[in-house]
């Protein structure tokens, strides 16, 4: 954009909200909707429903911030796939963006709130191979360009089995590897405390963070700026 | 965990390069942290390479250890295990009659077992120990302690060593009393809780169950008869003590991760068997309280359902060839295939988690993706972002800009944290107002650099009022963004306060709805309730114009020092293009001229008049005025040498 168009008086989109749009977009075209839920969330929604046992490490005052004994800040976007699953029936495809908060110290890669994308998708053709081609096409089309994917062994509670999620970078200083999401099969205990039966029905699910989706993309050095409320950064984009 | 490859070496015959085998864990197991070059030197001592691996949570239990990475690569290369301390069954060792172990805190104690070793040398290690540990960054003490230390990194197991003289004839496992204190091996004295497991004899406590021992009864040079403690303590409370504490230990650290309580009897035997070797010593006799061995479940998994979720089409015998590949044994029943998982494996439960160790075993590289099938139903149309979106675009194109500040604050918040980052960060925001506020203000100083007008931002953000009531409501049909009390918000504010009316009376036409009264520089609207009573969309029809997103664009690092701002006015003819303008300034203005605004321009006797903002900055250094009047003087000379007026 040049100096004269740049005073044509139109304001600016924040980089996190184009992301999202374009990520409604892609995933619109594949066949998912867009469903949202509360950032102050239930204790069970964010974690009881999603399979983490009772005394996970995650669940310590350094890692969520709470709010009472039964509530606190959603420590990610996964508790609305049980709640979106509660009151519908297979097939299902969403995704899920919106923000999350972590009770970490901040830094440069560290804030203590941002932003997720979730995705589930229950159905007879979600396996691994499915979800594998489904973030290839997202990521393909989020960086404008092919990215090949990998996934390795991973472990979360409410998938099994689970995976890391690499996408393979290109910037000027060469080619990289780099842990974008995680994934894998729905676990049986999170489709059950969904109301849906496992024996009959499998799904698969991911998600990562938005803001290091942009930050890879446009090399973005300082997490923060995002909430920075700063229009030297937002105008950039 | 830091694995020596030469360590490796006792386990596996044959074994590829430390890359090869990096790289094999990366993708079957675990990822690596780095590989470190450990150089051979002089004296004789060999070069080895230290890996680390990041041993995922559901297997620290039994992979925090080189047999069990040596296991795991066994596996992964289709060989057996040269050598494997479970292959023989420790069954124990006879009673002991010097010592008796009572264990009071029996739901914190899931095994607590003792062997008491007399007449040892305690002494240097030899070399090879001490290189050993040296290696992956373990400091030799004596012969006793680093082969209680060598066989936990060996095989997982945490033990500790007592001077049997300072703990008389009993030893007890027992909570602490309230302000019971204990000098550490460390030095540092330490006050418990009740909460606390320890180790005691019948006067004090000997140590923190599962995390650390203390100064009082460990082994030194004048030590003759040793306890050694091979022990299972309860995962949770190891880890809630070792947080409280803030001590985190290779001990608690192996005891969070519920470890097989059976360890302990092969960890005892193959200390008391290195002990003898390099400090001599005859076994006098154990205790053992172990009230609930348990055996790991069978599991089944059917082949349709492996090949379902991982997208693969392995026959039955493959399956069964990945499973064995991990040392577990099988029987088939009726198309179903059982699996029970050894001892130390406490991870396989389900059949997911069959399928999970088949599927990483197989290869998750060599799965190939495939497009999920079309579906008929059109995916549904969300009402809440749909108008955010219409929104969005409706500001953007009035000139305003979306900005997002944060949800924490210091005061003024109905919603407070319990465990707030810092005492700024202590409540929720009520609204938008006080974060779009302090933007105004960061912005306003930047105008110039921006080449805007006026700050003119909105945000769309949710807000958190009281909670409608403490307890849990887990029934929330629709789901709404609100929760309890909480909903979002629209904002808008501006360092110019006419800004605003215009733009949300325009907003008002295009959404029919009446945004209640708007005066002022700010402007705050429930937009929950807003869009509730806005007609259900069909369709995501907003088309933003121009909005390609610039996918390629790389962000510019906003530079801490100042700016300075120049205004210059000239005078060029008529038919003069503006490009041209634009390009005369660009070039003179060099690197340090980041900005050139019009902010005027008037024709009068076929000569054109503009006036420009011209803002200069550097990303090193804060410009001096000399600096700044020399780049104005190269423009001016510029302009006048292409025949414009300065004025």
């Amino acid at each position: 954009m040049n100096e004269k168009e740049r005073q044509n008086e139109k304001g600016y989109s924040h980089p996190i909200s184009q992301a999202i749009r374009e990520i409604n977009t892609i995933f619109f075209d594949m066949g998912f909707s867009f469903a949202d839920g509360p950032e102050l969330e239930t204790e069970y929604y964010n974690f009881d429903s999603l399979n983490v046992p009772k005394d996970h490490p995650s669940r310590d005052m350094q890692d969520t911030f709470w709010i009472d004994d039964t509530h606190v800040m959603r420590t990610h976007t996964s508790p609305v796939q049980v709640r979106y699953m509660e009151h519908r029936e297979p097939p299902l495809r969403i995704i899920v963006p919106g923000k999350a908060f972590r009770n970490e110290a901040t830094d440069a890669t560290h804030e203590a709130e941002f932003h997720q994308v979730e995705g589930l998708v229950v159905e007879e053709g979600a396996t691994l191979a499915t979800l594998k081609k489904t973030l290839e096409t997202f990521f393909s089309k989020f960086f404008g360009r092919d990215v090949p994917i990998r996934f390795r062994p991973g472990h979360f509670p409410f998938t099994e089995p689970s995976v890391e999620i690499d996408i393979l970078h290109k910037s000027a200083k060469g080619e990289e590897w780099l842990e974008v999401f995680g994934g894998g099969m729905v676990h049986p205990v999170v489709l059950k405390n969904a109301g849906i039966d496992p024996e009959k029905h499998r799904g698969f699910a991911f998600g990562g963070g938005i803001e290091r989706l942009l930050m890879i993309r446009h090399e973005i050095d300082d997490i923060r700026l995002f909430h920075s409320g700063d229009l030297r950064f937002t105008t950039q984009f | 965990m830091k694995i020596s490859y030469n360590w490796l070496k006792k386990y596996l015959d044959t074994f590829p390069e430390p890359e090869e085998l990096a790289e094999l864990l990366t993708f079957h197991a675990f990822e690596i942290e780095g590989i470190e070059n450990k150089p051979a030197r002089v004296g004789g001592e060999v070069g080895d390479t230290v890996i680390d691996v990041d041993v995922l949570p559901n297997r620290a239990h039994d992979a925090l250890s080189h047999r069990g990475i040596a296991r795991e690569l066994a596996t992964l290369l289709d060989v057996t295990l040269k050598e494997d301390p479970f292959g023989r069954e420790a069954k124990g060792f006879p009673e002991s009659n010097t010592i008796t172990a009572s264990v009071s805190a029996r739901d914190l104690t899931r095994r607590y077992q003792t062997l008491v070793i007399k007449g040892v040398e305690v002494g240097e290690s030899p070399e090879w120990l001490k290189r050993k540990l040296e290696i992956l960054g373990q400091r030799s003490i004596n012969n006793i302690v680093d082969a209680t230390n060598y066989v936990m990194l060996d095989i997982g197991q945490p033990l500790h060593a007592f001077d049997l003289k300072e703990v008389g004839d009993e030893i007890l496992v027992r909570r602490a009393e309230k302000d019971e204190k204990i000098v550490l091996l460390d030095g540092e004295e330490r006050i418990l809780t009740e909460d606390t497991l320890v180790i005691a004899n019948r006067e004090r406590a000997l140590g923190i169950a599962g995390i650390k021992g203390g100064e009082y009864s460990s082994v030194t040079e004048k030590t003759v008869d040793i306890v050694l403690e091979a022990a299972n303590f309860d995962p949770v409370a190891t880890r809630k003590t070792s947080q409280a504490l803030k001590l985190r230990t290779e001990a608690s650290s192996r005891f969070e991760n519920d470890p097989s309580p059976e360890l302990t009897a092969y960890a005892l035997r193959e200390a008391a068997e290195l002990i003898k070797e390099i400090a001599g010593g005859e076994v006098e006799g154990q205790t053992d309280f172990y009230p609930h061995p348990e055996e790991n479940p069978e599991v089944g998994v059917v082949v349709s359902k492996a090949n379902d979720a991982l997208g693969t089409t392995l026959s039955k015998e493959e399956i069964i060839a990945l499973l064995n590949r991990l040392g577990f044994s099988h029987r088939e029943d009726e198309g179903v295939i059982f699996v029970r998982a050894p001892f130390e494996r406490r991870d396989v439960v389900i059949e997911e988690d069959l399928v999970e160790e088949a599927g990483r075993v197989y290869g998750y590289r060599k799965i190939e993706g495939r497009t999920l099938p079309k579906i008929e139903q059109k995916p549904e149309v969300n009402k809440r972002f749909y108008y955010t979106e219409k929104i969005r675009k409706s500001l953007i194109e009035k000139g305003f800009s979306e900005v997002l500040t944060p949800t924490f604050r210091a005061e003024n918040g109905d919603v407070e944290i319990l465990n707030p980052l810092a005492s700024d960060k202590k409540y929720l925001r009520k609204n938008l107002q006080e974060g779009l506020e302090g933007a105004v203000e960061l912005n306003k100083k930047n105008l110039p650099l921006l080449g805007l007008p006026a700050v003119k931002i909105f945000e769309i953000g949710t807000v958190f009022e009281k909670l409608a009531s403490p307890s849990i409501s887990t029934d929330k049909a629709c789901m709404s963004q609100g929760g309890e009390g909480e909903h979002m918000n629209l904002a808008l504010a501006s360092s110019n306060k006419r800004e605003i009316g215009p733009v949300l009376k325009e907003l008002e036409g295009e959404l029919g709805v009446s945004l209640g009264e708007i005066s002022g520089a700010h402007f705050e609207i429930n937009l929950e309730k807003l869009i509730k009573n806005l007609p259900e969309p069909k369709l995501y029809d907003i088309s933003y114009k121009n909005d390609e997103v610039e996918k390629e664009k790389k962000y510019e690092p906003i530079t801490p020092f100042p700016f300075a701002l120049r205004d210059i006015a000239f005078w060029v003819p008529r038919d003069t293009d503006e490009d041209e303008i634009y390009k005369l300034l660009k070039e003179n203005g060099g690197a340090l001229l980041v900005r050139s605004t019009l902010f005027d321009r008037f024709e009068k006797e076929g000569r054109v008049s503009y006036a420009f903002h011209l803002v200069f900055q550097s990303k090193e250094r804060t410009l001096t005025d000399d600096e700044v009047n020399q780049g104005m003087g190269i423009i001016e000379a510029a302009l006048s040498r292409r025949g414009f007026e300065v004025r």
